[in-house]
């Protein structure tokens, strides 16, 4: 499921500092690092300093430490003002190295980083901080670290219910982060959302749901009220047109009314055409002032004269000041200074533009064109309102011959009569129903909906309540898909939590019984912490073994490959574990570092150095100033001296070194 | 080990009632994280990964009060 990931730890030197200046690689080729080495320092050599050091690299915590903290990796004998902890490493194959500079005088500790194979790119006047590649940073970060930079605190924390490293290192391992980081990903998703809408919960759905049904409802009403009368008026419309057609008839069959009724009705429909054309006409020429009144028609006269007279507009615009503000000399011939063009400027501003004069022009030459003679022009409207009059009075008259006829022919024939009343009843109910209509044109929009009959209003409001409507029951789709995938995502993790945790307390039973067969310690469960089944905790011995066990099963487990850094593996276990563990010692990880110490060579290191065929490395780094040590240390080639620290690399003198006065650190 | 991952996020999805595709959509982005290929941070992937999931899940939207 995941690709390999690999780091190793190349080496690491240290200078000016706490623990004796030295430089150790694990290196065995261009390649490979030893998989077990063994770094053997006595107390007060600076072991504890030297993986707070490595805890430091890795991390890039040292940035945040105070200036007593950092003051507190200054060398106790010569102390100097700077000093420095380089560690050197590859990851997936790629060289990085770490350094942290320590500048003792303002208590600050700077880091470099580079990758490739040259560490002389280091520029110490440049601070390039803590920048190892980003996907390695999931490794080295202060959490995770401990758990590969481990020693006897962490081991009885894991077993410690007020911690929950155990839990930790599994959810690091086996990369359940990944299921938060969905499942917040799903909350920033939604919580995105939620900002841009306006109503979100069950109210506001309901509120805008039945502000929609209202709406339908309502507007189904008002549809519905004014089809009936449309429908109404319709029926009517179509009898009114029977009894004319009726009514017509009945005349046309009386040969004595017939061809004069047709030549009134025809002279009415001409008097009815002309009343139309002339009021045409009239709207028309009304929309002329000059042609209401003969005084206005000289006012506008008198305007166009005056504009003459004032040479408005001048053939000279705003525009040509501007300009000529902007020319060395002026019309004058005398050369234009500063404030001569900001005069020239400003008068400018009095003169007419180029839009205006044309607007100016524009109404001169209209005015010309339409008020030759004014009291000729108000002569003609005066002429055309009394030929609209007189049209007036046609149709007046044309209308009642139709209706003396009409009469005439309706007191001879009742029915006739009839069919009139008839007619005139409808004209009045249709015109009724028409008024009624009237409101569903209504546009006021002021009113509340439940006295709002105007059909185009309601229509608006519904479509923009839909609106709103789909805008919450989409928020509600979201936020039910948003509950369910975050219900659903720590299900998941639950779920795999729980098998991972299984797996794992049985992996690490059976190892835990393969390194101590005759102890019946065992994990009962694995959560925050592991819980020992039966007792609250072990020995320090057991603790370890239990811890290691667990550890073990872990890197076992994951397709990561990461260095075991352990303080005094072997120190606290009895001698029969002792074995057990340096026999399993090569199956924790691909890279084994320990600190120990010459106590604990009995029982581990032969074991040890069996169950990894011989492949190991040994190390002795002690302090400078015992002349016995030194002494011995002279017998050796493999020997690199410094200031204050000896570094021996061999078996022999490994296993033959004891130093009696071991202080505490 | 790690298919116990895949096989808790198909188990939770078949107990929430969804269907199988939401599995394999979920599936696909824990892997895609899992192996680096994508980051959270990646606003545009992760976008697209949640429409997708959106997409696969099903709920009731029969809202009564």
């Amino acid at each position: 499921m995941t690709k390999t990931t690999t780091l190793e730890i190349l080496g690491w030197s240290t200078r000016g500092l706490r623990c004796p200046d030295y430089q150790i690689t694990f290196e065995k080729d261009n390649e490979n690092v030893y998989p077990v080495t063994l770094i053997q320092m006595p107390n007060g050599t600076g072991k504890t300093t030297t993986l707070s050091l490595l805890r430091a690299a890795l991390s890039g915590e040292a940035e945040d430490w105070k200036y007593k903290k950092v003051l507190s990796y200054q060398k106790r004998f010569n102390p100097t003002s700077f000093g420095e902890f380089n560690v050197y490493l590859r990851y997936n194959g790629s060289r990085i190295t770490i350094m942290m500079y320590f500048d003792f005088e303002e208590g600050k500790v700077r880091y470099f980083t580079t990758t490739g194979s040259d560490p002389s790119s280091f520029s110490l006047g440049k601070d390039n901080g803590f920048r190892p590649p980003k996907d390695c940073r999931e490794i080295l970060n202060p959490e995770f670290i401990n758990f590969f930079v481990f020693d006897g605190e962490l081991a009885q924390q894991l077993l410690d219910p007020e911690f929950s490293n155990a839990e930790k290192a599994i959810e690091y391992l086996y990369q359940l982060k990944y299921f938060d980081q969905i499942k917040n990903a799903v909350k920033s998703y939604w919580d995105r959302k939620v900002s841009s809408t306006t109503a979100t919960g069950k109210k506001g759905y309901t509120q805008r749901k039945q502000k929609v049904v209202f709406l339908e409802e309502r507007l189904k009403q008002l549809k519905e009220e004014k089809a009936v009368l449309e429908n109404e008026r319709k029926i009517k419309k179509q009898e009114l047109l029977a009894l004319k057609q009726k009514y017509e008839d009945k005349l046309a069959s009386n040969a004595k009314v017939r061809q004069e009724y047709e030549l009134r009705k025809t002279a009415l429909e001409n008097a009815i055409k002309e009343v139309n054309e002339l009021t045409q006409q009239v709207i028309k020429a009304s929309r002329s002032p000059h042609n209401l009144s003969e005084i206005i028609g000289h006012s506008v006269i008198e305007l166009k004269k005056s504009m003459d007279k004032l040479k408005l507009p001048e053939s000279t615009a705003k525009e040509f000041f501007m300009e000529l503000a902007e020319e060395p000399v002026c019309l004058c011939g005398r050369p234009l200074e500063h404030e001569h063009r900001l005069y020239i400027r400003e008068r400018a501003t009095h003169y007419l533009g180029s839009d205006e004069m044309t607007l100016l022009n524009s109404i001169k030459s209209e005015i010309t064109n339409q008020i030759e003679d004014p009291s000729k022009c108000s002569q003609e409207y005066q002429d055309l309102l009394e030929k609209y009059n007189k049209a007036i009075e046609r149709r007046m008259s044309a209308a009642t011959q139709l209706d003396v006829l009409k009469q005439d022919a309706e007191s001879g024939d009742s029915e006739l009569a009839d069919v009139q009343k008839r007619i005139e009843s409808l004209n009045n109910e249709i015109a009724n129903i028409e008024e009624r209509l009237k409101i569903y044109e209504d546009k006021d929009t002021e009113l509340p909906d439940e006295r709002t009959f105007g059909i185009s209003v309601i229509e608006k409001r519904l479509e923009e309540a839909r609106e709103r409507l789909a805008e919450i029951t989409e928020t509600i789709t979201i936020k039910r898909k948003t509950d369910q995938l975050t219900a659903i995502i720590q299900l998941a993790l639950d779920l795999s939590k729980e098998q991972i945790f299984e797996h794992i307390k049985n992996e690490a039973n059976t190892r835990i019984s393969r390194l101590m067969p005759y102890n019946h310690i065992r994990i009962s469960k694995v959560d925050r912490a592991l819980k020992l089944e039966g007792q609250e905790a072990g020995s320090m011995g057991e603790t370890l073994s239990v811890a290691y066990a667990f550890m073990a099963t872990l890197y076992n487990g994951v397709e990561r490959q990461i260095p075991f850094i352990v303080d005094s593996p072997a120190n606290s276990i009895d001698n029969n574990v002792r074995t057990q563990v340096a026999e399993h010692i090569p199956k924790l990880s691909k890279q084994f570092i320990a600190f120990t110490i010459s106590s604990e060579r009995g029982s581990f290191v032969l074991p040890l150095e069996r169950a990894c065929n011989g492949d190991i490395q040994f190390f002795t780094v002690f302090r400078r100033g015992d002349p016995s040590l030194e002494e011995l240390a002279k017998k050796f080639s493999n020997v690199t001296y410094t200031e204050d620290g000896i570094l021996v690399a061999d078996r022999e003198f490994f296993m033959n070194f004891h130093k009696e006065s071991e202080a505490d650190e | 080990m790690l298919k116990i991952i895949e096989d808790s996020i198909k188990n939770a999805v078949i107990e929430s009632g969804q269907d199988e595709s939401l599995a394999n959509a979920l599936i696909a982005w824990f892997r895609e994280l899992a192996n680096q290929n994508e980051s959270i941070d990646n606003l545009e992937a992760v976008e697209r990964r949640i429409a997708l999931v959106m997409d696969k899940t099903r709920v009731d939207i029969n809202i009564n009060d």
